[in-house]
């Protein structure tokens, strides 16, 4: 046993709590150590110094005393459960709950938005299907399209054309929810064709021709087609 | 009723005056004895013993006591740390050295008349007065936890929340300064 460690031992030694082989140790160094006999002798001195120094403890005024405590006691009435004393962890675990199921709420209407069909009202000519959609555009489309200026009435229904473009805000805004982009993009050749034909004048038959062409070139009733057979959810064009 | 301290516990928990009464008569004399040592004077004393018991029987509702059995220790604990509010309070009032100067003469007062001044007549126990008094408060309290309340070190650690190692450096260093203030032959 070192010096250094001597002083770790002092109290220990003093108080009987060093074991029988830290004992024996300690009191071997003694022995062999006058230094560390002295510091030890020292501390008991100055200790017992300090014992007899205030041996004495005069009285107090006890029953005195109490009277002041006991004025000043006032024992605390028993706690209700309030949100703002209850326990900080019990707080921060309600915080943190809560702050995740907002968070599973927000991610999961951005990432899995809601498919909604909504069932179309009995007796309104508005469509909500796409199906039905597609089916009540398709005669006015075969009609441009397969040989331009035969077969044609001569009159536009233009009212018509009118409620197919209403009734293709309603689809687009489904469809853009539904981050469905390859109807977005059908969607979007379908309404310039229709603001083609509600603008167009049956007289003039180059433009006539013309609405044709666009309609074969944007190759909309194929895709139509693609829409009505197969599963929209694998189909992107 | 002489039942055992935890029951009296449970009682002055639930706001028992009488309970409180029995736990103050059983612990007075301990918490007074720790309090006059530091102190040094039974004014400081007295207002130190009430200190605690009124911050005790106060906060003991909502106090978490591993055991009801454990009320010495924690109302030991609340005296040292009471004793060393007391202390520090009255620092920032008084310059450190009036302080001092009227402890002092508190000490030289006591060989006039009052009956606890026997032990002040021996001049090495004033000496030791003195210097323990110019201590500073947690060293001052070291030592008479260690010396006057016959307290092991761990036992002060835990009443003082410090480690053990702590502990010993400000009993030697305070051991040290006590020899160093006592004369020559003295603390030899």
């Amino acid at each position: 046993m070192k010096c250094k460690k001597i002083e770790d031992f002092i109290f220990a030694y003093q108080d009987g709590q060093l074991a029988e082989l830290e004992k024996a140790e300690f009191e071997q160094h003694l022995r062999a150590c006058p230094a560390c006999t002295a510091r030890l002798e020292e501390i008991r001195k100055i200790g017992g110094l300090v014992q007899t120094a205030a041996a004495l403890v005069p009285g107090a005024d006890f029953d005195k005393s109490w009277r002041k405590i006991a004025a000043a006691v006032r024992p605390a009435p028993r706690r209700q459960f309030s949100l703002f004393r209850s326990p900080r962890w019990a707080l921060r675990t309600a915080g943190f709950l809560a702050f995740f199921i907002l968070g599973v709420a927000v991610a999961r209407l951005y990432f899995f938005p809601a498919r909604t069909e909504m069932a179309a009202p009995v007796d309104t000519p508005f469509l909500y299907s796409t199906q039905d959609y597609f089916a009540a555009l398709q005669p006015i489309l075969s009609e441009f399209s397969n040989a331009p200026g035969q077969n044609s009435s001569d009159t536009i229904d233009r009212a018509r054309i009118r409620l197919l473009l209403n009734n293709l805000r309603f689809l687009r805004l489904r469809a853009d929810r539904n981050r469905d982009s390859s109807l977005l993009r059908l969607l979007d050749d379908i309404e310039l064709v229709l603001l083609e034909i509600a603008h167009l004048d049956r007289a003039d038959p180059e433009n006539t021709r013309l609405v044709g062409t666009l309609i074969q070139e944007k190759g909309i009733p194929m895709i139509m087609k693609v829409f009505k057979f197969a599963d929209r959810k694998t189909v992107r064009i | 009723m002489n039942g055992n301290e935890a029951d009296w516990v449970i009682l002055a928990k639930a706001g028992d005056r009488g309970a409180m009464h029995e736990l103050y008569e059983r612990n007075r004399s301990r918490i007074y004895s720790l309090a006059y040592r530091y102190a040094g004077n039974v004014a400081d004393a007295e207002d130190i013993l009430q200190d605690t018991f009124i911050k005790a029987f106060s906060s003991l509702q909502r106090c978490q006591l591993k055991e009801n059995s454990y009320f010495a220790t924690w109302l030991y604990r609340i005296a040292v740390n009471c004793a060393l509010d007391h202390f520090r309070r009255r620092q920032r009032h008084e310059n450190n050295v009036e302080l001092s100067e009227k402890l002092s003469a508190a000490v030289e007062n006591e060989d006039d008349a009052t009956p606890e001044s026997e032990y002040v007549r021996n001049e090495s126990a004033r000496q030791v007065r003195r210097g323990l008094e110019r201590l500073t408060d947690r060293k001052r309290m070291v030592v008479v936890l260690r010396h006057y309340q016959q307290l092991k070190i761990g036992e002060i650690a835990a009443t003082m929340g410090c480690s053990q190692g702590s502990v010993k450096k400000q009993l030697f260093r305070a051991l040290a300064q006590l020899k160093k203030e006592l004369p020559a032959g003295l603390g030899e």
